[in-house]
């Protein structure tokens, strides 16, 4: 190509130029005064060559070179210096006839060459005689004869590369007399047209060098805008930046005026623009939504062929669609998919305001342009991506890291003593309470297995520590809501409150956390409460003791006789006496119960005797007041046994056959039946008094609560002994209602329930229970 | 006659307790705190002994403990006579070696009855 462009050069200096078709004559040796040249012409492949001065120069550059030009009739139209210093012109025109004449080959030579050899010599000396056809005949044509010298060594090296040249080679040698003096010469002839022949040539070359120029021009630009936009998509990680440049690039080499990046949005076939520059606004950070899916218009059309495209005029194109309300119209456009493997990105479109802007050549490049910038669109893609799962990653693990601080600072703030173990029993969480708490270091318990503990802790710790073992050996063994709960005393004096949970996370069985709390104050306080009951009660007591001990005296006439006033008055005494002492009774009674101080001592219990002892009393009570009432019992001969503490079980009888005795006129009915309801006995106490009306019955447990029945407030009574029943029953776990129509003459029932015993379940227990309660 | 000894630090009830013993006919031995009521015993050999619980010098468990601990003293019963009404209270008092356990506030008739009864038990 470098040689076509230096030989168009050339062809512009020189006048006479021309193209030739080029014969040439190799092997062609001389004697030093040139009388037995010999000339071989060996007809060459047709060669494109353009001759002048500067191109012999170029062509024959050797100062021995001699050449000159023969035109048609023979005459020498050029000859160089040498011609004349190795013809020995002396300064004398060229011209053929002498040429000729002096070249004359040997005889020798001619008897060893070959037919072919000769007719060869004879057809050169002919030539040169200008009597070969191959002489030019028309004006338009010169012959180009050079001479060539070569070192007779040079050529004996290289003969053997050469074996047509090889017998001249030797017979010159044979012929030469003197070797010191022979020279050896090379010959060659050329057919060269003159100039105003070759011109249409020259154009038709012309046109081609042009041709080629602009490919090669068109191919360069190509490769240096591929390279720029190469080079730019790759530049920075700012990739919308990028990507305007790049599209600036591609606009500016395409010629166009208007070009816009467009991709399809996630997962949708909406198409938004990334990036357009040219006439319209800029585009926002981020791209803007296209009002085009992917589907329609000749972005559609682009990215269902997944082709390029070329449109002289989108006016004349079906398949463009003309947006509303845009001031600029595009006529020529260009565009390819932006498609990465398999993948179709989005659409890159180029636009002129003209007709017929864009060329077909052009579409290469721009689907080149496409592919890069589809490389780069999906590695932005891909860096986003990755950018943003690293991002949620990393505020999802900064927020996991705060939450495990934070929890685990609460864990440590908290007053309480924390211990967790996993699912092995090694101890993962031990806070600075329980430190203290059981006086044991961190760094000695935790990874520690829990099995540890019961050496530290001896006796107190083995219900709790096996509690967890258990767990662990078979989480399917209790359920979720199952919880330990014990009160310990440690060696160091204080109480601990130990309340031990599984930690679960569905069905599956995380170990387990126990929360120890200091509760030696809370003892301490209870038993301050004791202390102040029990002092009370006591204070309370002892004045009453005077009271009703000296006004029964009086009663009772040993210390003299009363009159009929005197006997009332006391009797008004002793009867608020006694009320008094029911009320101090009743709320220590319920004090404790509620302070959980009264704890029961269940055993099996056999109704019939108990309601049979309460029974005897309220009949007893029945005729020292002189109020008749019937009495009636039904409790089944088999009725199970009821679990149950003794005292507070004839508590719970006493206080409501108590209250049907009281609550019911003389001449009333109280009844009482048992039976066996699931797993519990029921009891019905049923009188034919006063009744409760219907919206009293949800305050009948509250203390204090006497309703505002003239009889209620006539009796004796403190409004506590429902509200004692209640929690009594409760603390059974049995349950307690009340029916009644609140009419004057039907009564109420009180029904309550209380468990069976389950022999099989306290088999050992019971009978020792049992044995030391019939002992005492 | 029958010999009670007892032993109540509140003046009144003291005295009422005398009077309504008095009155069932027997004779008593009144002292107002436990070290007496221990001495008492040893010097009169009642056939009965009622007894505070708490009482400056000896409690009553005290002292019953230790009338149950010799000898001469063991087989005399022993009554408690208390505003302590505790479940706890009572069978501390059970424990001691007490026949009975009166609750104070009492009814005079019904305390004279239940020292009968425990006086009449006694000697059968």
């Amino acid at each position: 190509m470098l040689v076509a462009g230096k030989m168009f050069d050339t062809m512009i200096d020189v006048s006479s130029l021309s193209l030739s078709i080029t014969l040439i004559l190799s092997g062609l040796i001389f004697c030093s005064l040139l009388p037995q040249l010999l000339t071989i012409v060996r007809r060459a492949r047709h060669k494109d060559i353009i001759i002048g001065n500067s191109l012999l120069k170029l062509h024959l550059p050797n100062h021995y070179e001699a050449y000159f030009l023969v035109e048609s009739g023979g005459r020498i139209i050029y000859s160089n210096p040498m011609v004349r210093e190795m013809f020995g012109l002396n300064g004398k025109k060229a011209n053929l006839e002498f040429l000729a004449s002096t070249i004359q080959p040997s005889e020798s030579f001619f008897a060893l060459c070959s037919q072919e050899g000769k007719a060869r010599f004879n057809l050169g000396k002919r030539l040169l005689e200008g009597k070969s056809y191959l002489i030019p005949h028309d004006s338009s044509e010169a012959m180009l004869v050079s001479f060539r010298k070569i070192d007779l060594g040079d050529y004996n090296q290289q003969s053997s590369s050469r074996p047509h040249s090889e017998q001249f080679t030797s017979s010159k040698i044979l012929d030469t007399p003197d070797p010191e003096h022979t020279h050896l010469f090379g010959v060659d002839l050329q057919n060269v047209y003159k100039k105003d022949e070759t011109l249409l040539s020259t154009k038709d070359l012309e046109n081609r060098v042009q041709q080629r120029t602009h490919q090669l021009q068109m191919e360069h630009q190509r490769t240096e805008t591929l390279l720029r936009i190469m080079t730019e998509l790759s530049s920075s990680l700012d990739f919308e930046k990028i990507l305007q440049r790049t599209l600036g690039i591609i606009n500016e080499v395409i010629g166009a005026s208007h070009a816009t990046c467009m991709v399809l949005q996630p997962g949708n076939t909406k198409l938004r623009h990334l990036v357009t520059v040219g006439y319209s606004n800029p585009t926002p950070p981020g791209g803007m939504p296209s009002a085009l899916n992917m589907k329609q218009g000749l972005v559609g059309w682009i990215m269902s062929n997944r082709k390029a495209v070329l449109i002289d005029d989108v006016l004349e194109d079906e398949r463009w669609i003309q947006l509303p309300n845009t001031w600029y119209h595009h006529r020529s456009a260009i565009g390819a998919p932006i498609i990465i493997g398999d993948q179709l990105l989005g659409v890159l479109l180029l636009y002129y305001p003209e007709v017929g802007h864009f060329s077909e050549e052009q579409l290469d490049l721009i689907q080149a342009a496409a592919n890069q910038m589809a490389i780069a669109i999906k590695n932005a893609q891909l860096f986003h991506l990755t950018r943003e799962q690293k991002e949620e990653l990393s505020s999802l693990l900064r927020d996991q890291r705060i939450e495990t601080s934070r929890s685990r600072s609460i864990l440590e703030a908290i007053a309480d003593g924390v211990l967790v173990t996993d699912q092995r029993g090694e101890i993962t969480l031990f806070n600075h309470s329980a430190e203290s708490m059981l006086e044991l270091k961190r760094a000695e318990v935790i990874g520690k297995s829990i099995d540890h503990f019961s050496g530290l802790f001896g006796g107190f710790a083995s219900a709790w520590i096996d509690t967890i073992k258990t767990w662990m050996d078979e989480p399917i063994s209790f359920n979720p809501m199952n919880t330990f709960s014990e009160q310990v005393s440690i060696d160091n004096g204080s109480v601990l409150s130990v309340h031990l949970a599984p930690v679960m996370n569905n069905d599956e069985f995380y170990g387990t956390v126990s929360v120890f709390r200091d509760i030696s104050h809370l003892i301490e306080v209870d038993r301050l409460k004791s202390e102040f009951v029990a002092t009370v009660s006591h204070e309370l007591r002892t004045p009453m003791t005077s009271i009703k001990g000296y006004v029964d005296i009086l009663l009772m006439g040993v210390a003299g006789d009363l009159t009929e006033q005197q006997l009332r008055f006391l009797s008004v005494v002793q009867d608020n006496t006694q009320r008094l002492t029911i009320l101090v009774n009743d709320l220590l009674d319920l004090s404790r119960i509620e302070a959980g101080q009264v704890s029961l001592t269940l055993q099996p219990l056999d109704l019939h005797d108990l309601v049979e002892e309460v029974m005897d009393e309220i009949e007893r009570l029945s005729v020292t007041d002189d109020k008749s009432m019937r009495f009636n019992v039904d409790i089944p001969i088999d009725l199970p046994r009821i679990t149950g503490d003794p005292e507070r079980v004839r508590q719970i009888l006493v206080n409501l056959l108590g209250n049907a005795y009281n609550y019911t006129q003389s001449e009333g009915q109280i009844n009482l039946r048992a039976t066996c309801v699931g797993e519990e006995i029921q009891v019905d106490i049923q009188d034919n008094g006063i009744g409760i009306p219907p919206k009293e019955q949800n305050h009948i447990f509250d203390r204090f609560y006497r309703g505002d029945n003239n009889l209620v407030i006539a009796t004796a009574g403190t409004g506590l002994g429902l509200s004692i029943v209640n929690k009594l029953i409760n603390m059974h776990n049995g349950r307690i209602w009340v029916q009644s129509s609140g009419i004057q003459g039907e009564g109420s029932i009180f029904s309550f329930t209380l468990p069976i015993y389950d022999f099989s379940q306290h088999a050992l227990t019971v009978s020792e229970d049992y044995a030391e309660n019939l002992n005492r | 006659m029958q010999k009670i000894l007892i032993a109540e630090d509140e003046r009144d009830i003291l005295d009422l307790i005398m009077f309504t013993l008095q009155f069932g006919g027997y004779d008593v031995i009144p002292t107002s705190n436990g070290a007496d009521a221990l001495d008492m015993v040893h010097k009169e050999q009642p056939d009965l002994i009622l007894l505070d619980v708490r009482m400056p010098r000896m409690s009553g468990y005290e002292v019953c403990k230790q009338i149950k601990a010799e000898d001469d003293t063991r087989d005399i019963p022993v009554v408690f006579l208390s505003a302590k009404g505790q479940e706890a209270e009572v069978t501390t008092g059970y424990e001691m070696g007490a026949v009975d356990y009166i609750l104070k506030p009492f009814a005079p008739d019904q305390l004279l009855e239940r020292l009968d009864n425990i006086l009449s038990d006694q000697e059968v």
